[in-house]
């Protein structure tokens, strides 16, 4: 509410942040796994004197090169650009806290871009030693960046005593911290087995092929081994609600959940059957398609790490609407509109009921909810009776535990309910009553509020000016 | 909830306290270091990102001049332009690396500076300006593509460069319009009433913006021009007539292209609101000295670059240092234009501040190390002898 609100229909801001995210994940990952892979096979390449061994990897090098530096590093300045359009109080807090930490993100970042060229141009004009010594800086380089944009990422997630110390140390040494390091790194050694299947699967001669399709695949699979391990370690640092929604208790984030384990253990079991015990037959189809999985398993996983952290943007510290929780009483008071600096109308007890609950949704619900598109809050109110919604709007947070309390005013919760109302058409009984049914209300409950209507009889539109 | 846009116009003067309302409030947690600290930072990193950049910008007009040219000269001319693409298309993917790159400092600590601005002229152009992203994309792709593959593509390698200029073209005129909007939040609140979803380009309001984004685009141009000039003079052992040409090219562009800089830049000081142009032309002599200076510097490189058909090393290097001197002053200059633009507004110097002096120290070591490593891997990739 300090900042214009992007209206952006049907689409909504996460899913336009999360998809540029979840192909960065993807990209970046391999970025740091891949090389990994580059500099040890090099070295395994100039011990084993294995010429084919280095021919593939001046290839491979081209694809890394191609993938990393240009989509790897552009995606990552689109999250940036997203969260800063999508988000922006949030971006303000983490830019404030971590300026430094970013800043030394950054000379990690180009240290990483100018080992990556020289390494990938220095084939033929680097020493060996030379050479894998600039591998080893790029890998160190680009490990050490995932390893500072893991604490902010962690830090969002479990702020831990920095929400009383505010201390830089506490904020990035946090309770997820490290195990997420864990699982991050693990998933970047898998990432860079998964993308060398690609590009084994296409080399040749054929015995040559299958030697490195095993070789790719081990790689895979030794970085799927130590995933659950940070992945149990991660589960247990979290918050207990973060924990129980996704094991439970918000049912699409289980079954999301459900869905990592199931992904990741499917191209485990693909992987293992096709591309390390019968290589021979390994293809680029197959790779491509573990590729896919791959990048379903990341977005799965992504979308879950996310999900789990409502109903905050910062646990603890600002609601996922970017209202901080600092400001929740002062908001309930005085209202949200008075207070917000980019609505047409600042008061909700003088302007048009209908105008101000727009307004007021805007504000307050826009950064999770469209009106008609993705998390849409027409499909999600139709039916309701203005009760039912007026009863939500009071007990959003008790209701659903992954949603925020609703922090206005007296008057601005009518004009909120009445513009929802607005949306939601013909009462329907049967909405009402599975609604009821769902948040364990006694529908009798929903009947009885005051001031309108039993339930399933026409109810005239409300508040229309 | 939609205003016509006339009335968006006529409101765009509203009384400063209406404006000062719509100015984001500074994020409650103080900054991490004090902002003399910030600024200066922010300006020495804006100048490293400008070296590669204003070779991509520059660099990739000069390569869709060099194919109409080679197409419709003759002889010699038209095989030094095809030499030049060769030389030009080379340095691409490093360069548009480093310009991304380099450019991710500057825009952090814009953030940490002026992150109740920017955002918000973010979000006003929040379309065009993610459209930055998808066209960085596009030009760098094509940029690989034209490197790797010119040869192999024919006449569709004059389109593919042609595209990499235009993506960088319009990315420019969108950071232009970014960063002008920023420094002028009298526009902000009408803009958005009269339209929520991020579609606005505020050029078409104010009349200092394409004097802003010309005064970029030809200073691309004349860098490029010199930093020809200096590769061809490198090449003068091994390819002695291209070498003289490209010298002579290069400091023509340089000369040229710095010409039409001062004209845009007469413009865009016009162009400025009377208390800035004032400031800028006397009225506060620090800024017009350095406005001086400037200009007296871009003067010297270019009188030293006359006449431009006997151009030798050292006067490259003599005019190479002038312009250096100017390319740094202005940078100097565009940051006190942008504080006498905001001075009714925002000032970084009221906002609170909690220097992180632990988190300072460990940048400086690991900007070091990351210099040092950078240097030593360099060295070695260029060590005589090597090719």
């Amino acid at each position: 509410m300090n900042y214009p609100i992007w209206d952006l229909p049907i689409l909504g801001g996460g899913v336009l942040i999360g998809s540029i995210a979840i192909l960065h994940v993807f990209v970046s990952h391999f970025a740091v796994g891949g090389g990994l892979f580059l500099v040890l096979t090099e070295r395994k390449a100039y011990r084993d004197n294995d010429p084919q061994l280095l021919a593939y990897l001046r290839t491979h090098s081209t694809f890394f090169v191609l993938v990393v530096l240009v989509f790897g590093a552009v995606s990552g300045v689109g999250i940036w650009w997203s969260i800063g359009l999508v988000s922006p109080a949030a971006t303000s807090t983490l830019i404030h806290v971590f300026v430094w930490v970013w800043a030394m993100e950054w000379a990690a970042f180009f240290t990483e871009i100018a080992a990556a060229f020289i390494y990938y141009h220095g084939w033929d004009r680097l020493s060996r030693r030379e050479h894998l010594t600039v591998g080893w800086i790029y890998f160190g380089a680009a490990w050490l960046s995932l390893f500072q944009i893991n604490g902010i990422l962690t830090f969002m997630l479990t702020p831990g005593r920095w929400l009383t110390t505010q201390a830089l140390t506490d904020a990035f040494f946090n309770p997820t911290m490290w195990p997420s390091a864990l699982v991050r790194t693990a998933v970047a050694v898998a990432l860079a087995g998964l993308y060398a299947l690609v590009t084994a699967s296409i080399a040749s001669p054929t015995e040559h092929r299958e030697r490195l399709t095993r070789y790719a695949a081990k790689w895979l699979l030794t970085g799927a081994v130590a995933i659950p391990v940070g992945g149990v370690w991660y589960i247990a640092s979290l918050p207990p609600l973060a924990r129980e929604m996704s094991m439970g208790g918000a049912p699409a984030v289980t079954i999301f959940a459900g869905l990592t384990i199931l992904f990741s253990a499917f191209l485990v079991a693909l992987v293992f059957v096709s591309a390390y015990l019968y290589p021979r037959s390994f293809n680029i189809g197959l790779a491509l398609i573990a590729v896919v999985i791959g990048l379903m398993t990341t977005g799965v996983t992504e979308w879950v790490r996310e999900a789990v952290r409502k109903p905050y943007i910062i646990y603890g510290y600002m609601w996922s609407n970017s209202i901080r929780v600092a400001d929740q009483r002062a908001l309930r008071e005085q209202g949200l509109l008075p207070r917000a600096k980019w609505t047409a109308v600042s008061d909700a007890s003088t302007s048009s009921q209908l105008q101000a609950g727009e307004e007021i949704f805007q504000v307050a619900c826009q950064s999770c909810h469209t009106v008609h598109g993705y998390n849409g809050i027409q499909l999600m109110v139709k039916g309701w009776s203005r009760p039912l919604i007026r009863y939500s709007l009071d007990h959003l947070d008790e209701l659903k535990g992954y949603m925020p309390p609703f922090v206005g005013s007296r008057a601005e919760r009518e004009a909120l309910a009445d513009w929802l109302r607005s949306l939601a058409g013909p009462v329907s009984a049967s909405a009402t009553e599975t609604l009821a049914r769902r948040l364990r209300l006694p529908p009798a409950l929903v009947a009885r509020l005051p001031g309108e209507p039993p339930l399933g009889a026409p109810v005239a539109e409300r508040g229309t000016p | 909830m939609t205003v016509p846009v006339h009335s968006v116009v006529a409101s765009v003067v509203s009384p400063l306290q209406s404006v000062l309302a719509a100015i984001p409030d500074p994020d409650p947690i103080p900054l991490p270091a004090p902002t003399e600290l910030l600024t200066f930072l922010l300006v020495v990193t804006f100048l490293l990102h400008l070296v590669p950049m204003n070779y991509v910008l520059g660099g990739s007009l000069l390569m869709v001049l060099s194919y109409a040219r080679a197409r419709r000269a003759a002889g010699e001319t038209a095989r030094h332009h095809r030499r030049l693409i060769e030389v030009l298309t080379r340095a691409f993917p490093a360069t548009i690396a480093f310009t991304i790159t380099l450019g991710v400092a500057p825009l952090l600590f814009v953030q940490v500076l002026y992150g109740p601005l920017f955002f918000t002229s973010s979000i006003l152009m929040a379309w065009p300006w993610l459209g930055v992203i998808g066209l960085l994309l596009l030009g760098y792709y094509a940029a690989y593509w034209h490197a790797y593959q010119h040869t192999r593509l024919g006449v569709a390698a004059s389109w593919v460069a042609l595209a990499v200029a235009l993506a960088f073209l319009v990315i420019a005129f969108l950071f232009v319009n970014n960063f002008g909007l920023l420094q002028n939040p009298e526009v902000w609140r009408p803009l958005y009433l009269s339209d929520r979803r991020g579609l606005h380009l505020y050029a078409i309001w104010d009349g200092s913006v394409f004097p802003r984004y010309l005064h970029f685009v030809f200073a691309a141009l004349a860098l490029t021009g010199l930093a020809v000039a200096g590769v061809a003079a490198g090449r003068g052992g091994r390819e002695p007539e291209f070498s003289r040409w490209g010298m002579g090219y290069g400091a023509r562009w340089f000369i040229g292209a710095t010409l039409l800089q001062m004209g845009s830049g007469i413009w865009f000081v016009a162009r400025q609101p009377a208390r800035i142009r004032n400031a800028l032309l006397g009225a506060s002599p620090q800024d017009t000295l350095l406005l001086a200076v400037a200009v007296g510097c871009a003067l010297v490189a270019m009188g030293v670059l006359v006449p431009s058909d006997r151009i030798s090393a050292r006067r490259l290097y003599l005019a190479s240092a002038a312009i250096g001197v100017t390319v740094i002053l202005m940078a100097v200059l565009r940051q006190r234009i942008r504080t006498m633009w905001l001075d009714p507004y925002f000032r970084t110097e009221q906002l609170s501040v909690a220097s992180q002096w632990g988190a300072i120290l460990l940048f400086l070591i690991l900007f070091l190390a990351g210099v040092l490593l950078v240097g030593w891997m360099v060295r070695e990739f260029f060590r005589e002898g090597r090719s």
